[in-house]
């Protein structure tokens, strides 16, 4: 098919000081097609669509819509000329409405010049046809901040195509839902495919971007490596150029032979939450929660930490039994939890990544009342070595990690407060290949320590690859449990929707 | 030196180049302005204020904020005085004073206490809480003074009007001088050039140096410049650089041939000169002009505002306590899932916040030599400004206490250099207003240029385990 390429980069070079993120790449999408870019963190990836949306300027390079050289200054203009982005880190102002979110920016106004408003009556009709649209169930004038991430997400896509953009940009997608909203989406962009548009999609998702791309182009360390049709690529070949090794074994999990029982939940409840939630954990195991967004998996995780309530139930960690009352409680007992949601739960943005490494067990540095900044220093460095956090100091305030790094930190922080029972929710989430890699060894090393793990996961494939045993949840009840020779995924989604 | 390392360097230390440059420009309006009485003038004018200030510090790092500070410090200081006034007669002075300065503490303790609690268990918005405590306050004492001044307080006024620690000797203030700028020359070079110091560090150093010597001649005698138009005092500057040029040459060359094949050994000897010739120009200062002064010491305002600058220093950095602050400031959520005490830190930051503003009220009516009801008006407003000229930010989770020192002083010096030019008062509030927004505008700016630290790298390296172990944070 040789169409013109609705938008081409070429030769686009971009530095930050002391770092080139991309060097001399090349990259064009054509009108009705699907383009994947693949990359580990730090690839490039991001840089590359923060340039063309207009965020970033470009050191060299330039960037061609229809043949026609154009000047992206900021998203605004980008906006203008038809495209469209999708963040992977949710943009939104809690305290808006839906309604008012998707309209963002795009207010229909009436009235006569001297007398403008905006037109509230045209908002409800067009939310209202795009919430039907798409399938969402909820009204037009709920709070952003009582959505899900899920969600939200679907609403971000909904708005970025009701702007009639003619490219898309969707940097990982689908890291937060569901999978029935994930063939939703899939079916979304056949639709756009088929209506014209161009698509550039960013994803680490081996089986999504098989599913749905025309063109794939891999990215390493800021250039571009490979770009072809996409049957012409296997999965283990875009891994492979993608690390620049091969990753024969995705999951690192050995056998453990699974010892005490180092946690116990006996019927925990909290009204309208979860009911009668009780599970073991013994040393060494890797337990998963599967399940649909919205089971309670996240909810009962909060509730042990002790960052939500409780109504009854009791908990047992290496048989004694915890009152949770707050999270020092928790953490006291060596109960640690990685959150789902690390922007909004895990990292003080504008600290440094020691700062943030030491704050959850900082009582371990204090010597009279001080605190030992150089021991703090010693073991945050340790730790990140063992770990392998990329960082270019400890000053580095940790919002200028990638997401991966990031996550990386977060579990530092909770491995120094030397926890028995470590919660994940989600802990590869937004996360690419290499490091996801990185992040299930440090998990089967910590099993092999002792330690008890309990996985929180929307990825099938990761609770059959990392789980010995995993517990489904649905509508806040645990409806069964399966050990890894029962597992599958129609038997996960059968125990998942029974009513 | 790179570009990047400079910028890098601005970005962190902004606030105190703009505070010497600032003295350096004062100082060139008026021979007066670096004189000691004028500084202690200075510092003196800026201690209550800026008191309030560290404690402001401390809440709007974790995310709050005060408004009552200065109606507190009224209420605190007309108790403190009238319990003085009261019981002098009955318990002698050391007694009194003494427990006249608990009570006001501990005014400013409750007040700000009760803010803390309706922030924390009611969770009412702190500018509200803090708002409404003003209101309270403010009429608490104007009730329990009926509207009245309290006069005649007799030797209450020793906290506010004495002098400190004149019983030092010149010299050893001039010492001690010497000593702190050789120590600030190395830190500075050390920001600056770490890896390689070696030529680039002497002209730096002499630069800094003749600058320093530049701004202490203009003001003062010792030279025959006073009568001499600054031109002169330029010219004969550039006498003293290229003299240091040549001692720092020289130095240098013997460094080099005495330690052959040392590779900081240029570093060293340029650091050594720079020490001999504060050294030299402080003997030469002593000798032309110091000697036979008395030192008139330090008022004691300035005493107590420089303890409380150190305490707020070593509470936010080297506590458990300072942390929380910044992490629940920096994003309560977070801090939360992380174990923080939310509410024990909130309450105990307004406590702490609490014991300032109460000193602040006994070193205002000890001060003024009268309990003055109305006093304070609308000193949270200043304080809070020191604060964010220092670079404290209303988003939660940055600021510093020796940034805020700087700020209370560049305020102070501002004022200073206004009266010196004869600005009259009013249009110094225009300018004062303007200053703090171009504060803020400047903050932004420098948090989102290329050299900052706050901006997202895509790719990033191991980290540095020496370059971490010798970062010089100052503040």
């Amino acid at each position: 098919m040789a169409k013109a390429p609705v938008i081409e980069l070429r030769n686009i070079r971009k530095t930050f000081p002391g770092v080139v993120a991309l060097s001399n790449v090349n990259f064009a999408v054509e009108r009705g097609t699907v383009h994947v870019l693949c990359g580990e963190n730090g690839a490039g990836k991001s840089t590359l669509m923060k340039v063309l949306d207009g965020i970033y300027k470009a050191d060299e390079g330039e960037i061609l819509l229809n043949g026609v050289k154009v000047e992206i200054a900021n998203p605004q203009q980008a906006r203008d000329l038809g495209i469209a982005m999708i963040f992977q880190e949710l943009n939104f102002v809690p305290e808006m409405t839906v309604e008012e979110h998707l309209f963002l920016g795009n207010e229909p106004i009436k009235g006569i010049p001297g007398f403008r408003r905006v037109d509230w009556r045209t908002i409800r009709k067009g939310a209202l046809e795009m919430l039907a649209a798409e399938g969402l169930s909820y009204p037009p004038d709920v709070k952003l901040r009582n959505l899900s991430v899920s969600d939200i997400q679907m609403l971000e896509i909904t708005k970025a195509v009701s702007r009639d953009a003619d490219i898309l940009i969707m940097d990982e997608p689908t890291s937060a839902i569901t999978n029935r909203e994930v063939d939703n989406l899939m079916r979304k962009i056949d639709e756009l495919r088929k209506k014209g548009l161009a698509i550039i999609y960013i994803s680490h998702k081996m089986d999504e971007i098989f599913r749905i791309a025309d063109q794939i182009t891999i990215l390493r360390d800021g250039a571009v490596v490979q770009s072809r049709p996409a049957g012409e690529y296997d999965i283990d070949k875009v891994i492979s150029l993608m690390v620049g090794r091969t990753i024969t074994n995705a999951y690192p999990k050995e056998p453990v032979e699974p010892a005490e029982v180092v946690f116990e939940a006996k019927d925990l409840n909290r009204a309208g939450v979860f009911h009668n939630v009780s599970f073991t954990v013994r040393a060494g195991e890797i337990v998963g929660f599967a399940g649909l967004v919205g089971a309670g998996r996240t909810e009962v995780a909060r509730a042990i930490f002790g960052l939500d309530p409780l109504d009854s139930g009791r908990i047992f960690v290496r048989g004694a039994e915890t009152r949770v009352r707050s999270v020092r409680d928790s953490l006291n007992s060596g109960v640690v939890m990685l959150s789902e949601d690390r922007r909004r739960y895990g990292i003080i943005p504008m600290r440094s990544v020691e700062e943030n490494a030491a704050l959850g067990n900082l009582k371990k540095y204090i010597y009279g009342g001080r605190l030992h900044a150089a021991k703090e220093r010693a073991e945050v460095l340790e730790r990140f070595r063992v770990i392998d956090v990329k960082t270019p100091s400890l000053e580095t305030p940790i919002q200028s990690l990638s997401g991966g790094n990031q996550q990386k930190v977060l579990l530092s922080k909770w491995l120094l407060a030397e926890p028995r029972v470590l919660f994940m929710d989600e802990p590869t989430r937004g996360i690419d290949v290499g490091a996801k890699f990185e992040i299930y060894k440090i998990m089967v090393g910590l099993a092999r320590q002792g330690k008890g793990l309990v996985m929180i996961s929307s990825e099938l494939p990761e609770l059959l690859g990392m789980c010995d045993r995993v517990y489904v949840m649905g509508k806040g009840r645990i409806r069964g449990v399966l050990s890894a020779d029962q597992f599958s995924q129609e038997e996960v989604m059968r125990l998942a929707t029974l009513a | 030196m790179t570009k990047a390392r400079f910028f890098g360097f601005m970005n962190k230390y902004s606030i105190y180049v703009i505070l010497l440059v600032l003295m350096g420009v004062c100082a060139g309006l008026s021979e007066n302005f670096l004189t000691w009485r004028n500084m202690s003038n200075v510092s003196r004018q800026i201690s209550i204020t800026t008191i309030i200030a560290m404690g402001e510090t401390i809440l709007i790092i974790a995310g709050m904020i005060d408004l009552a500070a200065g109606a507190v410090l009224a209420l605190s200081g007309v108790l403190s005085v009238a319990f003085y006034k009261a019981y002098e007669p009955s318990l002698g002075f050391y007694q009194a004073i003494i427990i006249a300065l608990a009570i006001g503490i501990a005014a400013g303790v409750v007040c700000n206490s009760l803010s803390g609690l309706a922030v924390v268990r009611f969770k009412t918005p702190p500018f509200i809480a803090t708002l409404a405590m003003q209101t309270a306050a403010r009429g608490a004492v104007l009730y329990y003074c009926n509207g009245q001044n309290i006069y005649q307080i007799g030797k209450y006024n020793v906290l506010g009007q004495g002098y400190e620690l004149s019983w030092i000797p010149v010299p050893v203030l001039v010492i001690l001088a010497a000593l702190f700028a050789i120590w600030l020359m190395r830190a500075i070079v050390r920001e600056l050039f770490p890896e390689d110091a070696a030529a680039k560090a002497h002209i730096g150093i002499a630069v800094i140096a003749a600058i320093f010597i530049l701004i202490t001649s203009v003001a003062g005698a010792g030279l025959p410049f006073r009568d001499y138009p600054a031109s002169a005092a330029v010219a004969g500057i550039a006498v003293l650089v290229a003299v240091l040029f040549v001692v720092f040459g020289i130095v240098i060359a013997l460094g080099k041939k005495l330690r052959p094949g040392r590779k900081n050994v240029m570093t060293g000897s340029a650091q050594i000169a720079f020490a001999l010739t504060m050294v030299g120009y402080s003997c030469w200062r002593y000798f032309t002009e110091w000697r036979g002064k008395q030192f008139d010491g330090v008022p004691t305002p300035v005493i107590f505002m420089l303890v409380i600058a150190a305490m707020t220093w070593y509470i936010l950095r080297h506590t458990r306590f300072g942390r929380y602050l910044y992490a629940v400031g920096g994003n309560e959520e977070a801090a939360r899932a992380s174990g923080v005490d939310i509410a024990r830190t909130k309450f105990v930051a307004y406590m702490v916040s609490g014991v300032f503003v109460g000193l602040s009220g006994v070193l205002y009516m000890s001060r003024n030599n009268v309990g003055l009801p109305n006093a304070g008006a609308g000193y949270e407003f200043e304080g809070m400004t020191a604060a964010i000229i220092g670079g404290t930010s209303f988003s939660g989770g940055i600021g510093t206490a020796m940034g805020t020192l700087a700020g209370g002083f560049i305020m102070g010096f501002l004022n200073n250099g206004m009266n010196l030019l004869g600005i009259p008062a009013y249009p110094q509030q225009i300018v004062r207003g303007a200053i703090i927004v171009l504060a803020v505008i400047w903050d932004v700016y420098s948090k989102h240029s290329k050299y900052s630290a706050y901006t997202p790298v895509e790719k990033s390296e191991k980290p540095e385990a020496p370059e971490s172990a010798e970062s010089t944070e100052m503040a």
